[in-house]
């Protein structure tokens, strides 16, 4: 799961001071960990509440092991918590019955004043269980950029025109609580470049190639993963991999290029013409071929794959259903590229 | 997030870690595939553990925040112990599963958060290495988000494992590897 960065995709209304409870609760902040019967202590910044109770606190599971949920309404309907009782369990694993904790659940420690905000931030969760989702709208917030938010118009619209998910339509908001499409989207890019790089690098070695140059300066993890795709880098081969940080307009004509749409997609029709081969990996094909046909900015068209991917982890995550676990379910949906060809 | 599907799951299961020490080895013998580590270093599998004696692998991915970090903790306390007895050495390898994302940098990264000492392996497979090696390891899962916290302990000489599933403490762990007959085998 990868709850600690879910909190920023789930509020469109004002920040405020992230409260030390909220901060120990989302990200581990301010307290240690014992884990191992004890004899392993450890910051507790890998070991946040959220990332196995998840960002709601509504529990979950993976794979035998079930994480139960943490609301404070949950807590007190099972065994009769207050706060020391709350603080022994934390502490030490030993809930108000009796019942000594699983191995999985760390002990932690913390200053009262955090553990105190702790409880007061498990209460909220109550207060704000189920924000942004009812029973007919899931609610999402524009990013304000208006061609990436028209292509999720677009999307939500098939999606929702298809019958949404469970009784939910998608809908834009520009008030109260809502997913953050613009962090959503943040968040995203980093596991499409990913997916785009590895399906580019899979395309060069089934097209039998055995050596790339590339289109920028070397990073370490491009070379890392060429090398263990056995590809040499050799400035003077015939392909070029375009990915990294370079964004330089390529200039070698006549080669075969491979990259992600997002990088080497401005140049295309230039190095066609020039007569280059291009591979594209494209990671949402009815998103390219929706902006094609509709002569839509990149921008939109990445919006158009946002919605979409929104609209599939709506549907796989099931009816009950809150943002944090619309967010993790986007996340662990597969981003499976295709390659599309450009000859001259 | 689902199970690994472990053959020798269900036993380990019944006996639960305490009497993980004494549970039956299995034998292991995973293809030696290249596996790079956290600082870039690339190396055979088995060639790399061969000679280092007793060996406890465990699972791991870096983007994981739930029970990666515990087995994590776990190998951390085994190297801390292991460190201030300044006995004989017990290798540990955190072994990827998620060769899209984890590469050296990542691992590094995530290494970095548990100081880990010499004899603490952080490994990817990489993309075509890492199934047949989990493979090779009696290791499957129909997803990252699907695994239970695992770990093997045995030598590459013999090739005998114990698996034990769940959340043992690091003393068991050592306990283990220190059961270990010495393997002179060629």
């Amino acid at each position: 799961m990868r709850c600690g960065l879910i909190l920023a995709f789930l509020t469109a209304t004002p920040v405020h001071a992230e409260t030390p409870g909220a901060a120990l609760f989302l990200h581990g902040a301010r307290a240690e960990i014992a884990i191992g019967g004890g004899s392993v202590r450890l910051p507790a910044t890998r070991f946040a509440c959220a990332g196995c109770h998840g960002a709601d606190g509504r529990g979950r599971a993976e794979g035998g092991t079930v994480f139960p949920p943490v609301r404070w309404s949950d807590l007190i309907a099972s065994e009769t918590y207050d706060a020391q009782s709350f603080a022994r369990a934390l502490t030490e694993g030993v809930t108000p019955d009796g019942r000594v904790l699983a191995q999985s659940m760390p002990r932690f420690r913390m200053e009262p004043d955090v553990l105190a905000s702790l409880v007061d931030h498990l209460k909220l969760l109550d207060a704000k269980d189920g924000a942004g989702v009812t029973d007919t709208q899931i609610h999402v917030a524009k990013t304000g950029n208006g061609a990436l938010d028209s292509g999720f118009a677009a999307a939500i619209e098939m999606f929702n025109a298809e019958g949404g998910a469970f009784g939910r339509q998608i809908v834009t908001t520009v008030d109260g609580a809502a997913l953050d499409l613009a962090a959503f989207d943040r968040n995203q890019a980093a596991r499409i470049e990913t997916a785009c790089l590895a399906a580019a690098i899979a395309a060069i070695r089934h097209d039998g190639y055995e050596a790339v140059r590339l289109s920028g300066p070397p990073d370490d993890d491009i070379l890392y993963r060429l090398r263990a795709a056995g590809l040499l880098v050799d400035p003077d081969a015939k392909v070029v991999l375009h990915a990294g940080k370079s964004g330089a307009k390529p200039t070698a004509t006549g080669l075969a290029h491979f990259g992600c749409i997002d990088q080497l997609g401005p140049f295309v029709a230039e190095l066609v013409r020039g007569g280059s081969h291009v591979s594209l990996a494209v990671p949402d094909r009815a998103a390219l071929g929706w902006a094609a046909a509709s002569r839509r900015t990149a921008d939109a068209m990445r919006g158009f794959a946002l919605g979409a991917l929104l609209g599939r982890a709506a549907l796989t995550a099931g009816r009950d259903l809150t943002l944090a676990e619309l967010v993790e379910t986007a996340n662990a949906l597969p981003i499976i590229p295709e390659i599309v060809r450009l000859a001259p | 997030m689902r199970m690994f599907v472990i053959a020798a799951a269900l036993s380990a299961l019944i006996s639960g870690p305490a009497s993980a020490a004494d549970a039956p080895a299995e034998l292991l013998m995973p293809p030696d595939i290249p596996v790079t580590d956290k600082d870039g270093h690339t190396e055979g599998f088995v060639t790399r553990l061969r000679p280092r004696g007793p060996v406890i692998i465990s699972f791991f991915y870096t983007s994981c925040e739930s029970l990666c970090d515990v087995t994590n903790g776990i190998l951390y306390g085994v190297d801390q112990i292991v460190m201030e007895e300044n006995g004989e050495p017990i290798t540990l390898v955190s072994l990827s599963i998620d060769p899209m994302s984890d590469t050296p940098a990542t691992l590094h990264a995530n290494a970095a958060n548990f100081s880990p000492s010499e004899e603490w392996l952080w490994l990817t497979a990489g993309m075509r290495g890492t199934d047949p090696l989990l493979d090779g390891l009696g290791v499957s899962f129909d997803s990252i988000f699907a695994h239970d916290p695992m770990f093997l302990v045995g030598d590459f000489c013999s090739s005998r494992f114990i698996r034990v599933i769940g959340l043992p403490e690091p003393e068991l762990l050592i306990e283990m590897a220190r059961k270990i007959p010495e393997c002179v085998a060629g």
